[in-house]
């Protein structure tokens, strides 16, 4: 079973969106996510997730973290060096996700997924990777209190 | 709006008082438990407000450009100034259409709401030494729990609602009321909701209502109010951060 293989289950279950593995530094590893969602997209995301996750850890290792926006949810679980990601809708079973998510970051939590273009090939997202600039591609440069072109 | 006015025949007997520390509410009970038919003028900084009671009620009452249960419940927000008697006029208007109890009720309400943001965080009171006190001035923080809007958790009963730290803060990333030691609790809850944002943002998701986050036994939950506050509290018990959970939307 791929790794590929393994993020799909996770479709199986009514709500979930898409899913995807960051490593701890939030270099995003394996997609499985709409089109919508660009790859330069969640290279933005990664990092702010894992920054999330560290500033959430304190006595402890954090088990789960999960956003609710108004009309979806996300969740973000440590599996060994990997960080799994689901989105969803509201409507998602949670309890039927989280024992999807079990089984599926017991899996990725031994798995390697080296940072490659080669290796993302194998692990194929199911959308085209078309670049779109990133949000913050259009803010102004600022130094030192002058905009810089 | 025209005010049509007349003599208040009844005017010119009782006591003349001044008394201290009487608010308008004590003044409306006062007049509409006692039956009383009569005027008052209400002054308060440069503000001045008139209420009418008829036979125990208050049928009218104005000030600046608010008439009716508006202005009644303008004046009794007024939290200093003076009223006296305004013998010489009644009011034919009956523009005051809820009970006095009500508007009392509602007063209370926004008062209570309006001050919200003047607690002062137990964690600024702890290395005082005297009574701490409100930017407003008058309400002890001793009633800082009792203040707890409905959005925010109640404190639970016994030894848990004193070791489970909670925290309110601003949109602006100030605390406005705090239980506990929230140092901590408190960098990470503003952090972790930019964060959030962000993350939503870049996703093209919808606003963020809340997180949970979930290490060891502690469990601690992060709600975002629709004007921009954030309520963190963290605890091994569940039961203390239902309400939490519940505003959040987890």
């Amino acid at each position: 079973m791929t790794a590929q293989t393994i993020l799909k289950d996770l479709r199986d279950i009514p709500g979930v969106t898409g899913s995807f593995v960051l490593s701890a530094d939030g270099e995003p590893r394996l997609r499985d996510l709409p089109a919508i969602v660009p790859d330069e997209t969640l290279a933005e995301v990664g990092p702010r997730v894992a920054r999330l996750l560290e500033a959430a850890r304190q006595q402890n290792d954090v088990t789960q973290c999960s956003l609710r926006f108004t009309e979806h949810r996300m969740y973000l679980r440590p599996a060994g060096p990997w960080v799994l990601c689901v989105l969803s809708d509201r409507s998602v079973n949670v309890p039927t996700l989280q024992m999807g998510m079990t089984l599926v970051t017991r899996r990725i939590a031994t798995m390697d997924f080296p940072l490659s273009a080669g290796d993302r090939a194998t692990a194929p997202s199911p959308v085209p990777l078309v670049p779109t600039p990133a949000p913050t591609t259009n803010r102004a440069q600022v130094y030192r209190g002058r905009r810089v072109e | 709006m025209a005010r049509t006015l007349e003599r208040d025949d009844s005017a010119g007997t009782g006591f003349l008082a001044q008394l201290k520390g009487l608010s308008v509410a004590d003044l409306v009970q006062m007049n509409c438990l006692s039956g009383a038919t009569c005027n008052v003028r209400v002054n308060s900084r440069q503000r001045t407000g008139w209420l009418h009671f008829s036979g125990g009620s208050i049928v009218h009452a104005e000030t600046g450009n608010l008439t009716g249960d508006a202005a009644v419940l303008e004046i009794a927000n007024w939290q200093d100034g003076t009223f006296e008697p305004s013998s010489t006029e009644r009011s034919a208007t009956m523009s005051v259409k809820s009970s006095w109890q009500n508007l009392l009720l509602k007063a209370a309400q926004q008062r209570d709401e309006l001050g919200r943001d003047n607690v002062v965080p137990i964690a600024q009171r702890s290395g005082g030494t005297g009574p701490a006190t409100t930017r407003a001035g008058a309400i002890p923080t001793s009633t800082i729990e009792e203040r707890l809007s409905p959005s925010q958790p109640p404190p639970a009963s016994g030894r848990q609602s004193m070791t489970s730290p909670f925290v309110r803060i601003s949109a602006s990333g100030r605390i406005v009321t705090s239980r506990g030691e929230v140092d901590d609790l408190s960098a990470m809850a503003a952090f972790s909701v930019h964060l959030g944002q962000m993350i939503g943002t870049h996703l093209g998701l919808d606003a963020l209502q809340g997180l949970e986050i979930r290490a060891g036994k502690q469990r601690t939950v992060i709600a975002v109010t629709a004007d921009g506050q954030v309520d963190a509290m963290s605890s091994e018990v569940d039961s203390e951060l239902a309400p939490l959970i519940r505003n959040a939307g987890l």
